[in-house]
């Protein structure tokens, strides 16, 4: 049988050709075959192009093949895999980790999706003093100094 | 400038992101997130998880407890709870209750030593679908729990480790390598689907059944003692299955049984160190599988006593599935024990008559493993493939 390729455009036009089963982790997707069955290709218009290439890159590597008996099993080893998905995340900058979390979220790839997540609050929350991630995260410190002392002792516990 | 672009529009991420990558934390250090600003202050109770690692400190029982009740998420997912220090039973029983009654649907518990919880009816676990348990004796009769794993540590007591829950459709039990305990477990769960045994204790464990499963689809069963699983009734009530795998299994079946029993069964895959029964046992599940499509065949290299001198037999009937279903034979690590192999896999070959693909697998080359050619004796519709087993 042979396999069926599913095309996706990314917002500024780039076309990517992929097999069925690397597009069919994202749970948008058939959707959007369904919705969209007069076209070919699904434009995807709220992925840019670099963005979406790295979403394929990182389904084609988890891409789960069926081994015939009726079962399935990844291509890789779960260890291979995890030290593959934090390879990849490490390579990325803050740009294309806030992307990548936006896309994983509109495509619905749920193990990105947590992967992402979970790098996000590791590397930018994680160990870091309340300034640091009020800087990371560009969050506004609207609180008077009474006010965040006061929101500081009604969880006095988790600052030990 | 660019990067501050960036970093703005990390800001500006919905709060519903940013409720996701804080439920990636631990619950105490999710609600430090509190004093960055107003937004945040309240953002950790919604989080769908609830996470603690144990501390050594006097109010850790009440900051747990204190952050389930203060939790609003609806419903609450999970609740992940390593509490390897010294708590108390009802601590953890308050715990899982509170969850339990906001609809807890997924729970992971491990602690350090092993305590039985009991919990009233009332929070009985009705909407709990997944349960991780490490070290903690459960029984339940009201809920409608799916899914079971069980991790068990080193140094199990010796004994009965009961699982009853009715509802049960997944259970995987895993035994640790190198563990010394014996002992083992009943399990009463009629609706079981999936059964997953994998044991790697020293000393075999027994796996009783209070009731076999009706509609059981598949059971691996790995066990890697040396022994023979001890007074268990396992194969007898894996009567149901679709799809059996036992590998490196001592199984044994002390009174077998007449009769075609294991009518549903599709696909079998039998690996043996134990050499003295393996053909009695092979030719008994072949007999009492009359549907049988798949066969898979492992030798294992001999890590017990050294195989006793018991010679292959040809049976004096040919067994239904070998003449109506068997459509797939694979053979790995052939003849690597035995050297009568051969003579098994010939007749299994002519008797087989619908056959479409045999494989025979050797470690190194297979000229050094085969003394005939066994494609003398496959009938012309199937294929037959000798190869080296990839490692």
């Amino acid at each position: 049988m042979s396999k069926k390729n599913i095309v996706l455009k990314s917002s500024n036009g780039i076309i990517f050709e992929v097999e069925e089963a690397v597009a069919l982790q994202s749970e948008t997707i058939p959707y959007m075959i369904e919705d969209d069955c007069a076209n070919d290709t699904i434009p995807l218009a709220n992925v840019t192009g670099d963005i979406l290439a790295l979403v394929i890159e990182y389904c084609k590597k988890h891409v789960v093949v069926a081994d015939g008996d009726g079962g399935g099993s990844s291509s890789s080893s779960q260890e291979d895999l995890k030290n593959w998905d934090a390879q990849f995340m490490n390579d990325l900058d803050q740009s294309k980790i806030f992307n990548l979390l936006l896309a994983a979220d509109f495509l619905n790839i749920k193990t990105l999706f947590d992967l992402t997540c979970q790098f996000v609050a590791d590397t930018m929350i994680k160990g870091k003093s309340v300034e640091e991630v009020r800087r990371t995260l560009n969050i506004e410190k609207d609180y008077t100094s009474e006010e965040e002392a006061k929101a500081r002792q009604e969880n006095e516990w988790a600052f030990k | 400038m660019a990067e501050k672009r960036q970093i703005s529009r990390m800001g500006k991420l919905p709060s519903e992101l940013h409720l996701k990558i804080l439920s990636s934390l631990p619950t105490k250090l999710a609600v430090t997130t509190s004093v960055l600003s107003k937004p945040w202050r309240s953002l950790w109770k919604f989080m769908t998880g609830v996470k603690f690692d144990f501390e050594v400190h006097p109010t850790f029982p009440a900051n747990v407890y204190k952050s389930l009740l203060q939790n609003k998420a609806s419903p609450l997912e999970s609740l992940d709870l390593n509490v390897r220090g010294a708590v108390t039973a009802s601590n953890v029983s308050l715990w899982c209750g509170t969850a339990f009654a906001r609809g807890l649907r997924e729970l992971v518990l491990q602690l350090s030593c092993c305590i039985s919880l009991h919990f009233p009816t009332q929070v009985a676990l009705l909407a709990l679908h997944k349960l991780r348990l490490h070290r903690v004796d459960f029984e339940d009769e009201t809920s409608v729990l799916e899914d079971v794993v069980l991790d068990r540590s080193l140094n199990l007591d010796n004994g009965n480790f009961p699982i009853s829950v009715p509802s049960l459709q997944r259970l995987a039990i895993r035994g640790k390598y190198g563990e010394e305990s014996a002992g083992g477990y009943t399990i009463d769960a009629p609706c079981l689907a999936y059964l997953h045994i994998e044991d790697w204790g020293l000393l075999a464990k027994f796996f009783r059944f209070a009731q076999a499963p009706t509609s059981l689809l598949e059971a691996t069963i790995t066990c890697y003692s040396y022994k023979p699983i001890p007074d268990d009734n396992i194969l007898e009530s894996l009567t149901s299955a679709r799809r059996i795998a036992s590998l490196v299994s001592p199984l044994k079946l002390k009174h077998p049984p007449a009769g075609k029993f294991f009518e549903h069964l599709l696909s079998l895959e039998l690996a043996s160190t134990d050499q003295t029964e393996w053909w009695i046992l092979l030719f008994m599940m072949l007999d009492a599988s009359p549907i049988l499509q798949i066969l898979k065949l492992v030798e294992l290299m001999q890590v017990g006593d050294s195989p006793e001198d018991q010679r292959w037999i040809r049976p004096d009937h040919v067994p239904e599935c070998l003449l109506k279903h068997l459509q797939t034979f694979t053979w790995s690590g052939f003849n690597q024990i035995r050297d009568d192999g051969e003579d098994v896999a010939g007749y299994l070959l002519w008797e087989a008559r619908v056959l479409k693909k045999a494989t025979f697998l050797t470690f190194g080359s297979p000229m050094s493993y085969l003394r005939h050619d066994l494609t003398s004796v496959v009938r012309e519709s199937c294929e037959i493939v000798v190869e080296e087993q990839s490692v």
